[in-house]
This record gives structure tokens, C-alpha cells and sequence, in this order.
């Protein structure tokens, strides 16, 4: 496929401009600054002997859900709709690539730079293993898929939500929106019917990354992960491909 | 007229009818393969103490039942996360277990039902049978199941002929 050149066009847009670093140091400050609090936490805690899993990586995970609820509306807000607004996209669409490639351009290039990010996360288990023999690194490496697959989730959303606006702070704060609401679906299920509970739990996307951060993976999780990556894909292509038809009018 | 048809018939019309519809389509083969992913699926277990596998006994035990059995937590307000976190990981390894959760708080009518009163307190219900276990934990589960499955009386030995007390006779 022919994507790479907007992947490129894309990955240097967010180093050539500020975005990139600022948001890099603030999720690194803010993940950081959870990981402490969480072995502070933990060492408080380790008398009962509780394993790194379930004493520190599931909450160090749970921290981290909340960065990426900030950060990646932020990182995806702009990705068609500043084209829409400059009038850009409408050059785009005219060069001999397919609105297909374009997209995953788009799209690929914001996870890589997602993983860049969860990358040099990383780098607070690994300084670890100077003080611990095992950080228990199967379930670690759960864990981050589940930061991955919830991360990518975000990021397809947003695309979307981005292909429908020209204005970016609309963008950002309907994806702002969208997530919220998928992540509390299940907020106050002790007043819904069981029933009904059942279906919301399966949708939640808060729900449904629970078993990554414990150092499970379902394969269940997993496809329903890749389910609402590929649904929203689906659902910008769609959109811009009804680009040629609802101008009709 | 002309308007009405064009509204009706018009190329406009008929894509945006496509349109929604294709998304129709795409989101039932989302949903359908949801569903087969949770009949067909595999669960990696990478914690180094295999925390969340539920022991073969209680595997062996849920298999050999032939209904599904419940189990019903009354729980103190704020609780219900965790219970609802560790239950769920024996429904989803076993179709026969399912489980609700009640305030114990809010749900005073039904609590009497089964004769609750202390916060935790967990009513395993199978083929009509109850019994009733102070909390939740997986070898209390295992009991209370056992309890209500077990066929037949139990049976109550007594030694004698060392001059034990006879159950018959009360002494003070």
C-alpha cells in the first residue's frame, strides 16, 4: 500500500511543531509521577506479600488509562480536521492515492507515535530491576497490550470523530466526550437491570481492559478490541467516501 | 410532486439509504463476531501465581452439575467492583456459574428472603436448594456447592462404650 508518504507527512507535522514534545513530556510527567505514588503505594503494602502484578503494575495501569483519555483526543483532533479547514484535503484527495492509504497514513502514523510513547514508559519497570530480581514481566507485557489495544481504540476513535468537523477543539472535545461515555457505560450499573448490565459491560471499554492490567489475555478482549479499532476505520472511510456523493445535492 | 420524488427516488436519497445501511451490515458483522468470539475463546493466565484460573476442583465440581448454579452476594456498598472483578473470572472460565450482586443496603426485602443479615454474607442457590456461606471466597464456594449437591442424609457417628456420654442423655 502506498500510505507511507502521508505517514511521513504525518509523523513530521507533529515533530516540526511543539505538539509532540509537549505531549510527550506530559504524559511521561504524569505517568511518572503515578508510578511513584504506585511503589510508594506498593512498598507500603508489600508485608502481606503481594505480588508486583496485583500490587503494582495493575495500578500503575489504571493510572495511565486517564493520561490517555487526556492526551489522545489531542493527538488525533487534528488529523482531517485541520485538512477540512485549510482546504487542504480536498488537494489530498486529488493525488493518485486511495482514500484507504490516506487513512491508515493517517491513522499509523498517531499509533507510532503512541508507542513511542508507551516505549519510553518503559523505562520505569526496567530501572526497577535494579532493586528487584523478577518484575514479573509476562504479566507487564499483558498489561501493556492492554494499554496498547485501549490507546488504539482511542486513537480510531478520534480519527473518526476528526473526518466529521473542520473545527479541532470540536473534535477534540467530542472524542473527549465519546471515550467518557464508553469508558463510564458501566459507571452506575448497580441500578440497571442485570440483563441490561450484562450487554453494557461488554461494550465498556474500562470494563474490558481490566483483565490486560491483571495479567490476563482473553482472547475475547482482544477481539473486541480489533472489532472497535477496525469498526471506526471503517466508519471514517465511509464518510469520506460519501464526500463524493453528498455534495450532489 | 417532482420534489416529493425527488426526495423519495433521487440519487441523493438512494446513497445516503446505502450508506446507512452498509453501516448497518458492518456493525451486525461486528457484533456477530463478538458473540462467536465469546463462545471460541482462549484465556492466558500470565500472572506468575495463575491468580485468576480457578482450581481444578472447582472446575470439576461446576462441570459435573447439570443446571447452572447461583450464586448471590449481598455486599456492603463500595465492595462491589472487587466482588463483581473476582466472580466474574469463574463465570467466564464456567457457563454453569453465574452470579448476582446486591447492596445489602438497599435491597432489604429481598435480603430477608433469604434470611441475610450480615454484609458479605453469599447465597448459593442450585435446583431450588440454598445454602448460605459468609463470604465469597472460591474453598467456601466449593463447600456450599458440595453442601447442596450432596445426595442423600448425613450421616452422624458416635463413639461408645468408654463411658462417653450417650447423645440421648442430657447432662449438666
Amino acid at each position: 500500500m502506498n500510505f507511507l508518504p502521508i505517514f511521513k507527512k504525518e509523523l513530521s507535522l507533529y515533530f516540526s511543531s511543539s505538539i509532540a514534545f509537549v505531549i510527550i513530556a506530559i504524559f511521561l510527567a504524569l505517568s511518572g509521577f503515578f508510578f511513584y505514588t504506585d511503589v510508594i503505594f506498593y512498598n507500603l503494602r508489600n508485608l502481606s506479600g503481594v505480588s508486583l502484578t496485583q500490587g503494582l503494575w495493575q495500578y500503575f495501569f489504571h493510572d495511565m488509562r486517564y493520561i490517555l483519555l487526556l492526551t489522545i483526543p489531542l493527538l488525533t483532533m487534528r488529523l482531517f480536521a485541520e485538512e477540512v479547514k485549510m482546504g487542504t484535503i480536498e488537494l489530498l484527495f486529488t493525488y493518485p492515492i486511495r482514500d484507504i492509504e490516506i487513512l491508515m497514513g493517517k491513522f499509523l502514523a498517531s499509533v507510532l507515535f503512541f508507542i513511542l510513547i508507551l516505549v519510553l514508559t518503559l523505562s520505569y519497570p526496567i530501572s526497577l530491576t535494579v532493586i528487584w530480581k523478577s518484575i514479573e514481566a509476562k504479566s507487564l507485557f499483558a498489561g501493556y497490550l492492554g494499554i496498547f489495544l485501549l490507546g488504539t481504540s482511542f486513537i480510531a476513535c478520534g480519527t473518526f470523530i476528526s473526518s466529521l468537523t473542520e473545527n479541532q477543539i470540536v473534535a477534540a472535545i467530542s472524542t473527549f466526550g465519546v471515550l467518557v461515555l464508553f469508558w463510564f457505560l458501566t459507571w452506575n450499573e448497580a441500578v440497571a437491570e442485570p440483563v441490561f448490565v450484562g450487554i453494557l459491560l461488554r461494550l465498556s471499554l474500562f470494563d474490558r481492559s481490566y483483565n490486560f492490567f491483571r495479567g490476563v489475555i482473553d482472547t475475547r478482549d482482544v477481539v473486541f478490541f480489533t472489532i472497535f479499532i477496525l469498526f471506526f476505520l471503517f466508519l471514517t472511510l465511509h464518510f469520506l467516501d460519501s464526500r463524493k456523493w453528498r455534495s450532489l445535492r | 410532486m417532482s420534489r416529493v420524488r425527488y426526495l423519495l427516488y433521487g440519487r441523493s436519497t438512494r446513497s445516503w439509504i446505502n450508506f446507512l445501511v452498509t453501516i448497518l451490515i458492518v456493525l451486525g458483522i461486528a457484533i456477530s463476531t463478538e458473540v462467536i468470539s465469546f463462545t471460541y475463546n482462549k484465556r492466558f493466565d500470565l500472572t506468575a501465581e495463575k491468580r485468576y484460573t480457578i482450581s481444578d476442583q472447582l472446575k470439576k465440581i461446576l462441570n459435573s452439575l447439570e443446571e447452572r448454579v447461583n450464586v448471590i452476594v449481598f455486599y456492603q456498598s463500595g465492595e462491589r467492583m472487587e466482588l463483581h472483578d473476582f466472580l466474574r473470572q469463574f463465570s467466564y472460565q464456567s457457563q454453569k456459574l453465574q452470579y448476582e450482586l446486591f447492596d445489602l443496603d438497599r435491597n432489604p426485602a429481598k435480603a430477608r428472603k433469604y434470611g441475610i443479615t450480615n454484609y458479605g454474607e453469599t447465597v448459593i442457590e442450585y435446583k431450588g436448594k440454598t445454602a448460605k456461606i459468609s463470604y465469597p471466597t472460591e474453598e467456601k464456594i466449593i463447600n456450599g456447592i458440595l453442601k447442596i449437591t450432596r445426595i442423600g442424609k448425613k450421616v452422624v457417628y458416635f463413639l461408645k462404650g468408654h463411658g462417653e456420654i450417650s447423645p440421648g442423655v442430657r447432662k449438666l
